[in-house]
This record gives structure tokens, C-alpha cells and sequence, in this order.
């Protein structure tokens, strides 16, 4: 048996023997990529981190199909004084940025593979002290019968603070297909960013999304995710906490109904002393929809006086959905403060019946308890946006 | 295929290979193959059932691989290094009764702590107590006789009580369940077996003590308690090994089954040699522990305090089948020195309102790592199921680790879960504080750990909570300083 | 009783005391007064051996006994109790297992037999009903769940157990309402038996109108600047502290 787990005849090898041959470091780039996934292969619920989410989808088609290495990530209107600029001219100015790549998320194969297609992702730098009231809108997207690996680099200066409104949507995505997003931050002394991100799946394709958050002394990330839907999701945020006084915040929301299957992984690595980090998780799931939560809080060896919490809560809405909740402990300092709380359940009977004796029918009660159940982690929502965006699907919510 | 005198023949046809038999043990020579395990059964007169149910569970384990996503590391194990057969000599005929019993032996249970002959009586507990692999011996039998109690070794049961073995072995845990349960079926030398028929308390709480003594030895105890219908048993286990600079392998499994209305409250102590100060030698603790609430109303109780061993890998788990039924988990686990623990448990809901409740409380000190890891698992059809789950972390020093795992499953709208964790330390202020009033470190931490561990300690039968308390102390020891 | 000479300490490399000199003879109380950031808790600190408290200058004998080289049990084994301005909540610890193993530490560096716990229970009772305490808290955690007054109300019984011949009184008086106050001043008036002497550590004058002190003494910048009579507190409470400075330069 061969020690590579990909074999030749896999379909992501057949595509990137497509590729047209180029010289220069996004090619050097690429081959060593997929030579990283050959190695590694496609993870299986046998991996522990794959317990609960099957890959099948990604790999029920056969053919080598499209790579759109075009990136498929665009900015709109991005505030004026921070620097976009395609990742192929970065890389092309200067090779030596190239070993910024994957330095924050997790080398897994589904990195490997984004970067076997690495196309043009976009560089953005935003300089010191650099604040604006205004958001940058990021835009991901994939559709019709191609794979797309779409990569952001964000270096933030010091004490620079950015909003992002990131919409993550691959509705029209065919079967088989995969979007498979990276994006990798790394935040200076005191910088602040605060990171919604909206994502949508279809009936069929995949969407893996890679976030990774490098953050140095006094820096905060504010993360904001919810996922509405889809037959394959999952992401995984990974948040380094590198410096004294670093602090992130982490809220996640998921609705998943038909046969969705939504999956979001964290990992949030406290590595120096006094830093601090707050998970809050929902997931609400309903007719054949499974949802997974696998929440992780490292401290590493001497890293006293980590406040880390961390909350998943769940609700059932119908017999035929599951939801999967893994919040984790690994410690390795003994003076911090780190606690984990995980619910699963449905809607309250009692409350259900206080508000059908008031006169609301039986569906008007569910979905006003279903949304008091997600408004906690909703009010994270600086930007009132996604609870724009969720109003224009379910209408009003309360 | 195998006639019994086929058996002896190849019994005996090992012999000539050389067994070891000196002064103390009668073993077999180390390493595991098909032969070995037909000489074991062979040494135990088996019938011909459970060999083949024994071959086929090697023929399995020998093509599992032994599992990794534990959160302990060790060098990889040389199964055929392993004795897998030893017993202490003067028991090849069974002791008729404690008199005939080895003094050195009884001298080792007194220096334990476990007192065979007189607290055993005054605390009305019934002992069995298993040495390397064998059991030795069985006191109040004929008390529990009289109730209709059947409490005897494994290997009694299966010349005694055959129909009852055969119905119920490996009806909790199949031969196949795990890499190590299978190594567990293939060569299970001993262990203790207990039925409670129908409608009976038993009248007393049924222990067994398990030893370690012989080098080099593996011990592969296999424990079955039965409780028919409004049945009811208390059982306790405590382990003991001597110290060795070599690690040993204990692989047990204990199989409970309560059918409708019965209860089974199953506490252990697990005091196995943890290894010196730098990890050196100590067991490595691979226990398989299932029970299954198959009756209505039905209710398993697991208690554990886990202070000894090298490496620990434990899940005490309970099948939920039958409606209202219960599950408990109540559970201390102690590390300290270079001791790695992974242990927690299962609850899988399977029958309507079924409810389960886990405590679970790890203390690492020293350079250990304590971990929880429990699955919580409500299938379909699980309607009105509940489960609380708290686990709590002390740390003692910054040089040991303590984690936390859950696996929280849930399928349809049903059941109700609830998990909670949190991590905390000795603070300076309770050390102080207790110091202040005169306690010195070590009785201060020891009192502190002991709070901490209260719960836990309450649901222990009230010998047993003494003991875990002394032996609470005793594995802190050099903890802080 | 106690010694102490030219006492100097420091936190975390910082100067608190700086050379102060205290002598208290047997049955006497004294009280410690002082501004915030004084020294006063530091000094209870000292005197009970915490960590982190480093002395850098000085003696302290008690009892003739070199304190300094003692760790915080051997002092309370020798007869020394602090009285917490915080008590420290130890959750799951009942209250009587707590107190029946500090007053055997205690016996046994005495050279005294264990206390059994028949005797100990016996005990405990009558000290409960002296001081009309709720059986109910004993049986609880040590200060688990206490509320302000219900832990200094145990400060005082764990006092009342042990029989120190020292006491420390560090800020007794801190969140406790006028009923409360008493009741605790009460309890230590009752341990004023002419033998067992006190050391009052307090801000306000207010605790000094129901614990009577023999002397009052004015610790400013870690030294003491003035020691009188009880008259002296009501001083301060009329005048402040700045008086004493401007007396002083």
C-alpha cells in the first residue's frame, strides 16, 4: 500500500494536474500543498475531529470538474487607508510573505488542499491606528459545477481597529462541489477587529471555512458567525492568544432545518498569562437537520490567570434532529478561571402553554420562543445586520 | 472440536515446554497464543463453550488494533511478554475455609487495610478476594446461601452455575466490544461472579479485593453480577498491587445486568501501585465497566475513587433500556507524580424517561493528567430522558494538566441534557486559612481535596469512604511543598 | 506575651513596616489603629507567618519562642489565631470536621490526647450555646455560603475551640451591621479572662465602644507614632489621624 492516502486517480489530484503549469511562488505554493494532501488524505469520522461530520458530499462526484482559481472572495467599498491587494501581486512582490501561510489556522488537509488551488485570494493591510466607522464587506461565493479555494491574509497595525461583514453563500452550488475558504488574521498591540460572518449553504455542495486569529498583546477579536443552513458546513476557528491581555469573544448561530448538516469547530489556545476568551454557541435545529459543536480551550503550561468560559446551548425543535455538543477542557495551568456549560433540549412546555393561553397559535409561540432562545447571542450583532439578513428570511423575529 | 481430554493432553503437553511453578505461583510462560488460552481453560476444566466463545474473541482481538484517542501516553505493550496465567500455589486444591489460607497472604490484606478475617465479619461484607488471578477466598457464603444469594468466583460459577454464565457473559460486553475487552474474554483467568434471584435484598455488601502480586503478570479478572427482577446488591471492589519498576497490565471487564426494578450499586476504590515519582513501573489500569438497566425501573450505580495505577482508561457506562430506569456515575479520580488518568463514563438513553447523573471530580497534582471523558448519548424514542452532568478540575502546582471531554449526543427533540465543567485550584488563602488554625500542608490539602471531593465520597459505602479519604491522603503526599 | 522589636517587612519588594515596636503582656488588648495602607494587615500577617510577607528587619518572641522562623502552623499550635478580616470559604470541609482537626493539631503539640469525637461534639455544643449560635451552620461547609456576619460569628467559635493565648483581630468589625457587631464583641468579651491577650487590629473607633481596649496604639507608614489609653481612639475618631503627623514633625 502506498504511504500517500490520495490516490492519483482522486479527483482534486486529476483537477490539479489541470492546472496550467506557471513558475513562481503561488505554483511552488501549490505543489507543496497538494503534496501535503496527498499525504494526509481527506479526514473520516474515524478522525476525532470528523466524529460527527462525513466529507462523502465533497467527493460523491467523480469528475475533475472546474477549479476556479480565480479566488472567488471580492471586497466591496472598503473603507478608505486600508490596502487590498490580490494575493498572487503579494506574493509576486515579495516571495518571503508566503511563509505567512498557514501560520495561524490549523494544517489539516482541507488547508492543504486550499492551497493546492491557491488562486486570488486577497492581501489586506490595514495600517496603524487606522479606524473607521465604516465596514469592509467581504463576499465569498461559489456556484455551478466548480470547487473554489478562496484565501484572505489580514494583517491588522497596532491599535487599528476594522469591522468585517464577511457573506459566506454557496446556494447554487452543484453536488459534489466545495467551497473552501481560509482566512488567516494576524491583530498587532492593541488592534481590534470585529468579524461577522453570514453563511449559507444549499441543498447540495459543501462549504469549509478556516478561520484563523493570531492575536498579540491588549488585541481583541470579536467574532460573529452564524450559519443559515446547508447540506455540508463546517468551520473551524482558531484563535492564538499570544499576548498579555488579549481577549476574544466567540459567538456562533445556527439554524439548521431539511437535511442540513452545520459543524463548527473552535479551538482558542491561551499561550501567555492573563489573557481571557468568552464562547456562547446556539444551535437550533429542526426537521432532519444535524448540528455539531466542538468547542476547545487550551492553556498552555504557565499561562495563569486564563478567564476562559465557554457556553453551547442547543434546541431541538423535531424528533428526526440532532444536535452533537463537545465542549473541551485541556489545562495545563493551575490558576485560572475556566468553566464550560452545555444544555440540550426543546422549547419549554410551560412557556410554550403560558403563550398559547394568551391566544398565540401554536406555531407563533414556537417561533417567538425559538428566536428569544437565539436573541442572547444575537445581541452580539453590532452591526443589527444579520438580524436584518435572518428578519428578510423568517420575517419579523419577535 | 475440543473433547476434554484433548484439553488435558495439550495442558499437559505444555507442561513439558517448561511452566514456571516455583515456591509462590504456578504460571504459564509468558506470551499469548491459542495454546495458551486452551491451557487456561484447560487449568480451569472448562467446558468446551466457553473455550470457543475465549478463541473467538483472541481470533477477533488479533485483528483490532489497540486504541489511541485517549488522552495518556505509554510505550507500546509487549503482549507477549505477558504471563497471562498465574496462581498462587497454595490454592491449586481452593482453600477449604480462611484457616487454610496462606498467613503471608492474609498478613498482605491486613497490611492493605483489608482485613479478611475480622473487620470483614464486624462490618457484615462479604469478601471475595482474587490474588494475581485466582480467587482465594469466599467468606459468608453460606450466609448469602441462605438468602438464595449466589456469590462465588468466576470460575466456580462456570462449574456450578453453567446456564447462568453462559446466558449472561458477554451480554453487556461482547467479546468483540473493545481491544481491550476482547484480550479481557480470550484470557480471563478469575474474577467474581453474583446473582441475585428475584425479589431479594441481599442481605449484606459483597466485596471483592483483586491483587497484583507475581511479576510480570497481566491480570484479566472478569466480574458478572446478575439481579433478576426487585432484586437489590451493594458491591465493593478494592485492587492493590505491590510496588514494581515494570509496568503490568490489568485488563478487566464487570458486566452488570438489572432486570425490572432491580438495583445494582457497584463502588470501587482502585488503588493499583501508581508508578514511582519519575513514572517508573506502577499498572496500567484498561478496564472495560458496563452495565445494562434491562427492566423497567431498573437503576446501575457506579461509584468510584481512582487513586492508583500508572494509566488509567475507564469508562463505567450504563445502558438505559428500560423505561424509567437510572443511571449514576459518582467518580474520584487522584493523580499525581507522572500519573495519567482518562476515565468518565457513558450513559446512553435508550428507554423512555430515563435518567442519568454524573459527578465527576479529578484532581491532578504533580506532573500527572487527569482527564473526563464521558459520552451522553439519547437516541430516538428516548422521550422524557434527562441528564446532569458536572465535572469539576483541581489543580495542585502548574506542572500537571486537567481536562474535560464530554460527548453529548442528542437525536430528536425528547431528552434534556445539561453539562457543566469548571476548573479551579488549592488557593492560597484555604491553604493558609487551615495552616493558621494548625493543620500542617499536607493535612490542610488533604482536607481541602477532600471537600472538594465530598459528593462523591457521600454515595460510598461508609468503610469505603474512610478508606478513600486515607487513601486520598496518602497518594497526595509530596504534592505541595 | 509577645515581642516584637524594630519590625520590618515587605510585599512584593515594597517597604510596609518599617521598624515597628510592639510589647503585649498576658490578658492584655491592645488595639492597632490606623489609616488605610498603614500597615495594619500587614502586621496580623506577619505575626501568623503568611507568605509573601517577607520580614526584613526585627524580632517577634512569643513566648519566648522565636517567631520569625516558624511556619503558620507552629504558631497556631503555639497558641497564636488570626481572626480574618476574610474568611476563606473551603467548600465541602464541614465546619466540625474542620475544627475537631485544628484542635487536635493543636492538642497533639501540646503533648495532649486527641480529642474523640464524642467529646469533641460535647464540646462544640457547649461553646454553641455560650455564644447562641446556630447549630445548623456547623454542619455546614466551612464558610460555605456564610453570609458576612455568620463568618465572623464562626471566627469567633473556631476562637472559643481553640484557646489561643493570642489572639489577632484583623479588622473584625469590616461589613458588619450594629446587631452583628455586638453579638461578635460580645463573643470576644468573653474570652477576656485576664490571661488571654489581644491584638485589635481595626479602622474605626466604632468596635472600640464594645471591645474596651487596655491600649490604643497609632500605626502610621508602618511604624507606630503614638500609643495612649482608650481616650486616644476617641481622639482620633474626633480629630483624624492628621494630628498625630503634625504632632510628630
Amino acid at each position: 500500500m502506498s504511504a500517500l492516502k490520495v490516490q492519483t486517480e482522486d479527483r482534486f489530484v486529476r483537477a490539479f494536474d489541470n492546472l496550467p503549469t506557471d513558475s513562481g511562488m503561488i505554483h511552488s505554493l501549490r505543489d507543496a500543498g497538494m503534496k501535503s494532501f496527498r499525504a494526509l488524505g481527506l479526514p473520516t469520522p474515524h478522525d476525532e475531529a470528523w466524529r460527527y461530520t462525513s466529507l462523502n458530499e465533497m467527493t460523491s462526484v467523480a469528475d475533475a470538474a472546474v477549479i476556479d482559481a480565480s479566488g472567488g472572495v471580492v471586497a466591496l467599498s472598503p473603507p478608505a487607508g486600508i490596502r487590498i491587494r490580490p494575493l498572487s501581486q503579494v506574493l509576486a512582490d515579495d516571495p518571503a510573505l508566503a511563509s505567512l501561510l498557514g501560520s495561524v489556522v490549523a494544517c489539516d488537509a482541507l488547508t492543504a488542499l486550499n492551497q493546492a488551488f491557491l488562486g486570488d485570494g486577497l492581501w489586506i493591510d490595514v495600517p496603524d491606528d487606522f479606524s473607521s466607522g465604516k465596514p469592509l464587506v467581504l463576499l465569498t461565493t461559489a456556484q455551478g459545477n466548480a470547487d473554489r479555494h478562496p484565501r484572505i491574509m489580514l494583517r491588522m497595525g497596532a491599535r487599528s481597529f476594522l469591522r468585517i461583514i464577511e457573506t459566506q453563500s454557496i446556494k447554487n452550488l452543484h453536488q459534489g462541489r466545495v467551497c473552501n475558504t481560509v482566512f488567516e488574521a494576524t491583530l498587532s498591540e492593541g488592534a481590534e477587529l470585529v468579524h461577522s460572518r453570514m453563511q449559507e449553504g444549499g441543498s447540495v455542495g459543501s462549504l469549509i471555512s478556516r478561520v484563523g486569529i493570531r492575536l498579540l498583546r491588549d488585541s481583541k477579536y470579536n467574532s460573529f458567525v452564524v450559519t443559515l443552513g446547508g447540506a455540508k458546513i463546517r468551520e473551524d476557528l482558531r484563535v492564538i492568544l499570544e499576548g498579555k491581555d488579549a481577549h476574544c469573544d466567540l459567538h456562533g448561530l445556527t439554524l439548521g432545518f431539511s437535511n442540513d448538516h452545520i459543524d463548527h469547530h473552535t479551538s482558542v489556545e491561551h499561550c501567555v498569562p492573563h489573557t481571557s476568551s468568552k464562547q456562547a454557541y446556539r444551535a437550533i435545529v429542526g426537521e432532519h437537520a444535524t448540528s455539531v459543536y466542538n468547542g476547545r480551550i487550551f492553556v498552555e503550561h504557565d499561562a495563569q490567570k486564563t478567564d476562559a468560559k465557554q457556553s453551547s446551548r442547543n434546541l431541538i425543535l423535531s424528533q428526526t434532529a440532532t444536535a452533537n455538543s463537545k465542549p473541551e477542557l485541556e489545562i495545563y495551568a493551575d490558576d485560572v478561571k475556566c468553566a464550560h456549560g452545555c444544555t440540550v433540549g426543546r422549547l419549554d412546555d410551560d412557556a410554550m402553554f403560558y403563550l398559547r393561553s394568551r391566544g398565540l397559535s401554536s406555531e407563533q409561540a414556537m417561533r417567538m420562543l425559538t428566536f428569544a432562545f437565539a436573541d442572547e447571542v444575537l445581541d452580539a450583532d453590532a452591526s443589527g445586520r444579520v438580524h436584518a439578513w435572518l428578519e428578510q428570511r423568517f420575517g419579523v423575529l419577535s | 472440536m475440543s473433547s476434554s481430554t484433548e484439553i488435558e493432553s495439550l495442558a499437559t503437553g505444555e507442561y513439558k515446554y517448561g511452566f514456571i511453578t516455583d515456591i509462590e505461583s504456578d504460571s504459564a510462560p509468558p506470551g499469548l497464543n491459542e495454546d495458551i488460552i486452551r491451557f487456561i481453560s484447560a487449568k480451569k476444566s472448562e467446558p468446551t463453550w466457553l473455550l470457543e466463545w475465549r478463541l473467538k474473541a483472541y481470533r477477533r482481538w488479533c485483528t483490532m488494533v489497540e486504541p489511541n484517542w485517549a488522552h495518556v501516553k505509554y510505550p507500546a505493550i509487549d503482549y507477549q511478554a505477558i504471563v497471562y496465567y498465574s496462581a498462587p500455589k497454595s490454592t491449586a486444591n481452593g482453600p477449604k475455609s480462611l484457616d487454610e489460607v496462606d498467613p503471608e497472604l492474609l498478613a498482605t490484606y491486613e497490611k492493605l487495610g483489608i482485613p479478611l478475617h475480622e473487620r470483614a465479619r464486624l462490618a457484615g461484607v462479604a469478601v471475595d478476594a482474587v490474588f494475581d488471578s485466582v480467587s482465594v477466598a469466599t467468606t459468608f457464603k453460606s450466609k448469602l446461601a441462605e438468602a438464595g444469594v449466589i456469590f462465588c468466583s468466576f470460575s466456580e460459577a462456570v462449574r456450578e452455575h453453567p446456564d447462568l454464565v453462559r446466558k449472561y457473559l458477554g451480554s453487556v460486553v461482547p467479546y468483540a466490544d473493545n481491544y481491550f475487552a476482547a484480550l479481557n474474554s480470550a484470557v480471563f483467568t478469575d474474577g467474581s461472579f453474583c446473582y441475585i434471584p428475584k425479589g431479594v435484598r441481599c442481605p449484606m455488601e459483597l466485596s471483592t479485593y483483586f491483587r497484583i502480586n507475581a511479576a510480570n503478570t497481566g491480570q484479566f479478572e472478569r466480574t458478572l453480577i446478575v439481579c433478576e427482577d426487585n432484586a437489590h446488591v451493594s458491591y465493593l471492589e478494592g485492587c492493590t498491587a505491590p510496588q514494581r519498576d515494570e509496568n503490568q497490565l490489568h485488563a478487566a471487564v464487570v458486566e452488570l445486568v438489572a432486570l425490572e426494578n432491580a438495583e445494582i450499586k457497584y463502588s470501587t476504590v482502585q488503588n493499583w501501585y501508581p508508578g514511582d515519582k519519575e513514572g517508573k513501573g506502577g499498572i496500567y489500569n484498561f478496564v472495560t465497566k458496563r452495565g445494562a438497566c434491562r427492566g423497567k425501573k431498573s437503576k446501575i450505580s457506579w461509584t468510584q475513587v481512582e487513586t492508583g495505577s500508572a494509566i488509567t482508561w475507564k469508562y463505567p457506562s450504563v445502558i438505559l433500556q428500560g423505561d424509567d430506569s437510572v443511571g449514576e456515575f459518582y467518580s474520584v479520580a487522584v493523580t499525581n507524580n507522572r500519573q495519567q488518568a482518562d476515565t468518565g463514563t457513558k450513559m446512553i438513553h435508550l428507554g423512555k424517561n430515563t435518567k442519568s447523573t454524573v459527578i465527576a471530580k479529578g484532581i491532578a497534582a504533580g506532573r500527572s493528567n487527569s482527564s473526563y471523558r464521558g459520552l451522553i448519548k439519547m437516541k430516538r424514542g428516548a422521550v422524557g430522558a434527562r441528564n446532569y452532568t458536572q465535572c469539576d478540575s483541581l489543580l495542585i502546582g502548574s506542572r500537571c494538566g486537567a481536562h474535560t471531554f464530554p460527548y453529548i449526543e442528542v437525536e430528536g427533540n425528547a431528552g434534556q441534557v445539561e453539562h457543566e465543567a469548571s476548573t479551579s485550584k488549592v488557593s492560597d488563602e484555604q491553604l493558609f486559612y487551615c495552616r493558621q488554625r494548625g493543620l500542617d500542608p499536607e493535612q490542610a490539602v488533604s482536607l481541602i481535596v477532600g471537600g472538594f471531593c465530598r459528593e462523591v465520597f457521600r454515595k460510598l459505602p461508609m468503610e469505603f469512604a474512610v478508606e478513600a479519604q486515607k487513601l486520598l491522603s496518602v497518594s497526595l503526599e509530596g504534592s505541595i511543598g | 506575651m509577645l515581642n516584637i522589636v524594630d519590625l520590618h517587612a515587605e510585599v512584593g519588594g515594597k517597604p510596609i513596616l518599617k521598624g515597628l515596636s510592639l510589647s503585649v503582656g498576658a490578658g492584655e488588648v491592645h488595639a492597632i489603629m490606623g489609616p488605610n495602607g498603614s500597615g495594619k494587615s500587614t502586621l496580623a500577617n506577619v505575626l501568623s507567618g503568611r507568605e509573601g510577607y517577607e520580614v526584613t528587619g526585627g524580632s517577634i518572641q512569643f513566648l519566648g519562642v522565636d517567631m520569625l522562623t516558624l511556619k503558620p502552623e507552629e504558631r497556631a499550635a503555639l497558641g497564636l489565631f488570626l481572626a480574618f478580616q476574610y474568611p476563606v470559604e473551603i467548600p465541602g470541609v464541614n465546619n466540625t470536621y474542620f475544627l475537631k482537626a485544628a484542635l487536635n493539631a493543636v492538642r497533639k503539640h501540646r503533648g495532649e490526647e486527641e480529642i474523640d469525637a464524642v467529646d469533641f461534639l460535647a464540646l462544640m455544643k457547649a461553646k454553641l450555646a455560650a455564644l447562641s449560635m446556630n447549630e445548623l451552620l456547623i454542619n455546614r461547609g466551612v464558610n460555605e455560603g456564610f453570609s458576612g456576619g455568620e463568618k465572623k460569628r464562626n471566627e469567633i467559635l473556631q476562637m472559643t475551640i481553640l484557646e489561643p493565648k493570642l489572639c489577632i483581630l484583623d479588622e473584625i468589625d469590616s461589613g458588619l451591621d450594629i446587631d452583628a457587631l455586638r453579638y461578635v464583641a460580645d463573643g470576644v468579651n468573653m474570652q477576656r479572662d485576664g490571661k488571654r491577650s489581644m491584638i485589635m487590629v481595626t479602622h474605626y473607633q466604632r468596635l472600640l465602644d464594645y471591645i474596651v481596649p487596655d491600649y490604643v496604639h497609632v500605626l502610621t507608614d508602618g511604624k507606630i507614632v503614638h500609643s495612649g489609653g482608650p481616650q486616644l481612639a476617641k481622639d482620633l475618631e474626633s480629630q483624624g489621624y492628621g494630628w498625630l503627623k503634625a504632632e510628630e514633625e
